[in-house]
């Protein structure tokens, strides 16, 4: 008897449940079912979140995407196409004196609590620099004085000012509610500050209940932000902006398919495929597919022979079959980098007469013919160095990357055509950054400094001195360690050349890069796309290179507020 | 009967000891100093300040000391039920990450080793007295049993939810949907939770069914069977003693199962996005994470742990050989 | 004392053991063993499937007309007798074909080297335990429940991540070296078994050594035994490997099947139909795997007389 009753419990157990997945299977993914986010108002994006959300804190760590931009703004923002920056909460932002900095907040911007934003809300948190853990601590340690007068901050340096990096500043401080910052009293505080409801005067706020750290970051719209009401910009019309938990490339394929996600921002193999069947849409219709976001450079340790000779990194160089990872590696969804390493965006800076001097094209044999002019002989099929012992070069790259991975692999083969014999080391992400770091490797493919307001960050990270020996090594910049004093000069003394200086910003420009093609410390491989991929199926009005929407379709940190904040003011309804 | 259990507590404690010894050591095997990742994160330009930096991080993961102080201070922390701060997740506590995850993972893996042990056994018992299903079950069985996990995993995403669009394609919810213990909600989360416990509840249920089927089957040609039979005994009844008998060797068998499908459940979360222990684990891995990685063994041999001695229990309530047997005795 | 036959061994995901070991009926020869075993459909089958895919995987590698790893052929080429791209190419123009006889005999590696390690391993440790009996029983049996209860899986995922190029060796080595418990504790059961019947102490009465014993009486009794179990090992091996490949923890200078699913749906062969990426590797493990467990029950049966009839 006993055994009957058990029976029946559980069939009526699995029977209830077979009834519960059935039926949500059957309306249709429990849309009509449940009160939720309405789909049709909300816009998903995904893409930059890798590993679960960390908190709010707008600096540093795995914090939520869109904090900065939707929620913290910035004073100004950069529009990379147009290579202008676009006042944002402040009215004018601009050097009015040889060591003098003024801002001039916006009026009738408000904070999320409707309480005004003032000049000595800027002030505090220009003032959080003082602590270490700060990424503008080493731009503060230089700032004498800060003058607030209601509406206008005067920002007065101690000695020459860094103009660039000033300015890159600016529209990269995210202002946070200095009343719900008041609890930063330590570097550290700095690092964990992270509210529940972060107060800032953007467009969206984040909303406590539908936060999840293991899926999903959910924003909802602020009706009063300042910038609609003043008609800068639109008004946005998702109500609700959600973003998802990364897990693989793969879900988010199928995500964006099924419609789930609107806008993407992986790196998603094979998606021009997709694209020519116009089944998702990206930012051009036809290669290069993406913008581009960065460059990546095959560095080599130029402390370690023969890579310490120039003669030999051209050669190097000249091997490179870049056109071979840009087809087959990536199937065109990158492209090939100028001679200069300098993105798309600024080929305004780029001296088009020095590239046709120093410049380099894949040449396999030109390369040998080049090494073998410079005193380097062949032993069998590959070249030995200049004192008899042969060369064998390492190269890694992360472990698990796989597009670099491909082209690691095709780079080894395309050099030794060349008679340069390159050797494949794996390494885990950690490994690798830290071999990179202290300078135990020969060769690694890197892609570190992104797509910014100036090509100065990325002379900074190529000839960034002093070079640290031992410890951590290299933190930030230089990891190919080239010793140039000139040449890092020559960076400093453009951070210091006044905007107006046009005529001397040109000249250190063009001697940058030159130096660059000549002595070739990093070799420009390939630029890495801004990857966004996005469908129409709720949302419409998506940036294209063919409209008038040219703006940066990335959620990313440090994209979101140059024109992704247009991409989303700009959607339609579909 | 109290030694009995006296024994296995010993055994087991002893386990746990060497068992949580070794998951403190191998992260602390692991090459790569996680500070070192933490630092790139924060990306400090000036060299003498980046070396505060990274000193102050070492001593508030105490990593700074020396290698038995670590381990000592593991003990006391893990007593206090403080299992240290994420170093990817900073500032997230490890606990939080672990009781986030928990209720998806245990929500695959308790039904799914539930019923395809159950349904695996029922089928199994029944496949072992008709040839028809016998001649079918047995060869699906060994298929699915023989299928890897993650594959069956992404061919029933690409059919089920990429082609027919019958179910989502991974995730715990809805993106848009609104937490809470109402009734759209839940059967949200079943909706979504389907998919990963289908795919690991068919391949371990083919692995019960067919070791069920053939303990029958060892079962009804024995002698005390063939015994049964010639005194005239119904059929019903030297099948209800088979079938006790041939339970025995599946209950052990649970326990030693856990490992396998622990590690299906792991690439199953992975296929699916779904977010659980597994998946934490596996980033946790890749960005050398040192707390979470040992949080998380932690809870996994605890778990094992239980489970073993569940099963113990449930074996001494059933056999009452082992019993006999355990107090001294030959039976 | 009751005696319950020894439950064949499923699958090493379910390793159904009893405590208790079978009677069976001392070996009547090799060839009443061989006449059954040629009529045993199921073994029959098994072998077949096994060996056929072992030919493929000797003489594959032979016949490949592109080096696994060489890129140049056409991107995302569906299967073609043209250039010998029978299984057609990757997304980034490799040969499939190439990969998968490549990943075939990677398999057949990995199965036996990490089979035979856990089996070696366990035979050692569970013949030890169940002969001496008492302390050393006792030590090795904590040592056997200490390496079943650590998740092995996830230890697997923390070795491999910290080994820097990792090949198929290692990667057999640490299957072998995780995978032996539940064996060490089925040939426990096993020996104890064997150890109290009346011809071992016969065997014992009349004088023989120790060691005479166990290589006389009680080994060829174990060795059909011993010889299914390298099978589930075998076969377990090469699911794990898959997995572990799958998860990018695979051998890092060559291509396996794991691999191939992996990379196959990291590039998005579904999402564009390149089914002949993704479906192969995925159904050779199956059929390998399903092979070689139909061929361990067809050989219990060979060897269990009271199987025979059904």
């Amino acid at each position: 008897m006993k055994r009957i009753w058990r029976g029946a419990a559980l069939g009526l157990a699995l029977a209830a449940l077979a009834a519960t997945v059935l039926s949500t299977a059957a309306s249709g993914g429990g849309k009509a079912a449940f009160a939720g986010y309405p789909r049709s108002q909300t816009l998903i994006t995904s893409g930059t979140q890798w590993g679960n959300i960390a908190g709010t804190n707008p600096y540093t760590g795995n914090y939520a995407t869109g904090m900065v931009g939707l929620v913290n703004e910035t004073l100004l923002r950069f529009d990379p196409l147009k290579g202008k920056y676009i006042d944002w909460l402040a009215k004018s932002a601009r050097w009015s004196g040889k060591k003098q900095y003024t801002i001039v907040v916006r009026p009738n911007v408000k904070w999320s609590n409707g309480k005004p934003f003032a000049g000595k809300d800027v002030a505090f948190n220009i003032n959080l620099g003082r602590f270490t853990t700060a990424f503008w601590n080493n731009l503060y340690v230089n700032v004498k004085h800060l003058a607030v007068k209601g509406d206008k901050v005067v920002v007065t340096f101690k000695g020459t000012p860094n103009y660039i990096q000033w300015q890159n500043l600016m529209w990269n401080l995210p202002m946070i509610n200095p009343t719900q910052a008041s609890t930063i009293k330590s570097a550290q505080q700095l690092t964990t500050y992270s509210p529940k409801v972060p107060m800032g005067t953007g467009p969206y706020t984040v909303s406590a209940a539908g936060f999840d750290p293991t899926t999903r970051v959910v924003y909802v719209k602020n009706n009063k932000w300042w910038a609609a009401a003043a008609h800068v910009s639109p008004s946005p019309k998702p109500k609700y902006i959600i973003d998802l938990v990364n897990t693989s490339n793969t879900n988010s394929l199928n995500a964006v398919l099924a419609g789930v996600e609107d806008l993407n921002n992986n790196y998603l193999p094979g998606v021009n495929q997709l694209v020519d069947q116009h089944k998702v849409s990206t930012y051009y219709p036809t290669k290069p597919y993406m913008l581009s976001a960065n460059t990546a450079w095959l560095e080599p340790n130029t402390t370690r022979a023969p890579l310490s000779d120039p003669v030999f990194r051209r050669a190097l160089a000249m091997a490179m079959n870049v056109g071979q990872i840009v087809s087959q590696d990536y199937t065109h969804l990158v492209r090939p980098a100028s001679p200069t390493g300098l993105l798309p965006t600024w080929n305004k800076y780029v001296d088009k007469a020095a590239v046709k001097k120093y410049g380099f094209k894949y040449n396999a044999s030109a390369a040998a013919k080049l090494l073998k002019a410079h005193g380097y002989k062949l032993s069998g099929n590959y070249f030995e160095n200049k004192n008899g012992s042969p060369i064998n070069l390492d190269l890694s790259v992360p472990q698990g990357w796989s597009d670099w991975e491909t082209a690691r692999n095709m780079i080894v083969n395309s050099a030794a055509k060349a008679g340069i014999k390159i050797t494949v080391k794996v390494k885990d992400y950690n490994t690798w950054a830290s071999d990179r770091n202290t300078g135990n490797f020969d060769l690694v493919i890197d892609n570190n400094y992104q797509l910014s307001d100036n090509p100065w960050t990325y002379w900074n990270g190529i000839y960034h001195l002093p070079i640290i020996k031992g410890g951590t090594g290299q933190t930030f910049a230089n990891f190919e360690r080239y010793n140039n004093p000139t040449a890092w000069k020559l960076v400093q003394k453009l951070d210091h050349t006044s905007p107006a200086n046009t005529k001397q910003i040109r000249s250190l420009n063009d001697k940058l890069q030159t130096i660059l093609m000549q002595k070739l410390p990093m070799i420009p491989l390939w630029y890495n796309g801004v990857w966004a991929q996005f469908t129409s199926k709720y949302w419409t009005n998506w940036p294209s290179a063919k409209s008038s929407r040219r703006y940066v379709p990335a959620m990313w940190r440090g994209y979101l507020q140059m024109t992704g904040i247009d991409v989303i003011t700009h959607l339609k309804q579909k | 009967m109290a030694r009995y259990f006296l024994r296995k507590l010993v055994v087991y404690a002893l386990t746990f000891v060497v068992a949580v010894t070794i998951d403190w050591a191998i992260p602390h095997l692991m090459p790569g100093n996680p500070v070192n990742t933490l630092m790139g994160r924060i990306q400090i330009q000036d060299p003498k300040v980046a070396h505060q930096v990274y000193e102050h991080y070492m001593r508030a993961f105490n990593l700074n000391l020396p290698l038995w102080k670590q381990y000592w201070y593991f003990w006391v922390s893990l007593f206090h039920g403080d299992l240290g701060t994420s170093i990817l997740q900073f500032p997230t506590p490890v606990m939080s990450i672990i009781t986030h995850a928990i209720p998806y993972t245990l929500a695959l893996l308790v039904p799914a080793i539930a019923l395809s042990w159950y349904a695996g056994n029922k089928f199994g018992a029944l496949a072992a007295r008709r040839k028809t299903l016998d001649n079918t079950l047995l060869p699906l069985g060994y298929t699915l049993t023989a299928t890897p996990y993650m594959w069956l995993g992404i061919l029933l995403v690409w059919v089920l939810a990429v082609i027919w669009h019958v179910f989502p394609v991974g995730y715990a919810y809805d993106p848009t949907a609104v937490r809470g213990f109402t009734w759209p909600f839940v059967s949200n989360l079943a909706y979504h939770w389907f998919l990963p416990f289908l795919s690991l509840f068919l391949v371990a249920f083919g692995g019960w069914a067919i070791g069920m089927r053939n303990m029958i089957i060892y079962e009804l040609e024995s002698d005390y069977a063939h015994y049964l039979g010639a005194l005239g005994a119904p059929h019903r009844l030297i099948r209800k003693y088979a079938f006790r008998n041939a339970m025995l060797p599946q209950i052990t068998g649970l326990a030693l199962a856990l490992g396998a499908i622990l590690g299906g459940a792991l690439v199953t979360e992975i296929v699916f996005s779904y977010p659980g222990l597994g998946y934490q684990i596996y980033r946790a891995i890749t960005n050398e994470d040192y707390f979470v990685i040992q949080g998380i063994f932690l809870f996994i041999i605890i778990g094992v742990l239980l489970a073993n001695f569940i099963v113990d229990i449930v074996y001494l309530i059933v056999d009452p050989r082992t019993r006999i047997g355990m107090e001294g005795g030959r039976s | 004392m009751s005696s319950v036959p020894t439950a064949p061994l499923a699958s090493p995901a379910d390793p159904a053991q009893v405590e208790e070991p079978p009677i069976r009926q001392p070996m009547s020869g090799f060839r009443e063993s061989l006449h059954f075993a040629l009529r045993n459909k199921k073994l029959l089958y098994g072998l077949s499937m096994t060996t056929a895919l072992l030919l493929f995987a000797i003489i594959g590698p032979l016949i490949a007309k592109h080096a696994p790893l060489a890129y140049g052929g056409r991107l995302s080429l569906a299967p073609t007798t043209r250039d010998g791209y029978w299984f057609g190419t990757t997304l980034q123009g490799q040969d499939v074909f190439a990969q998968f006889v490549t990943g075939l005999r990677l398999a057949f590696i990995v199965g036996a080297l990490g089979g035979g390690i856990a089996a070696v391993i366990g035979m050692v440790i569970g013949f030890t335990a169940g002969y001496r009996a008492g302390i050393v029983d006792e030590v090795l049996n904590m040592l056997t429940n200490v390496v079943l209860v650590i998740p092995t899986f996830a230890l697997l995922l923390v070795i491999a991540a910290y080994l820097q190029v990792r090949g198929i060796l290692m990667e057999a080595v640490f299957i072998g070296i995780t995978s032996w418990p539940w064996a060490a504790r089925a040939l426990r059961a096993q020996t104890f078994s064997l150890v109290s019947r009346e011809f071992v102490d016969m065997a014992r009465l009349s004088g023989r050594s120790s060691r005479q014993i166990i290589f006389k009486e009680i080994a060829p009794n174990m060795s059909s035994y011993l010889f299914m179990m390298f099978i589930l090992l075998f076969g377990g091996a090469i699911l794990i490997a898959a997995t572990l490949d799958f998860i990018g923890l695979g051998p890092s200078n060559t291509i396996s099947l794991g691999q191939m699913m992996q990379l196959s749906v990291q590039n998005a062969a579904l999402q564009l139909h390149l089914w002949w990426w993704f479906l192969p590797p995925g159904l050779a493990i199956m059929a390998l795997v399903g092979s070689l467990y139909v061929m361990n029950v067809g050989l219990d049966e060979v060897f269990n007389p009271k199987l025979r009839e059904m």
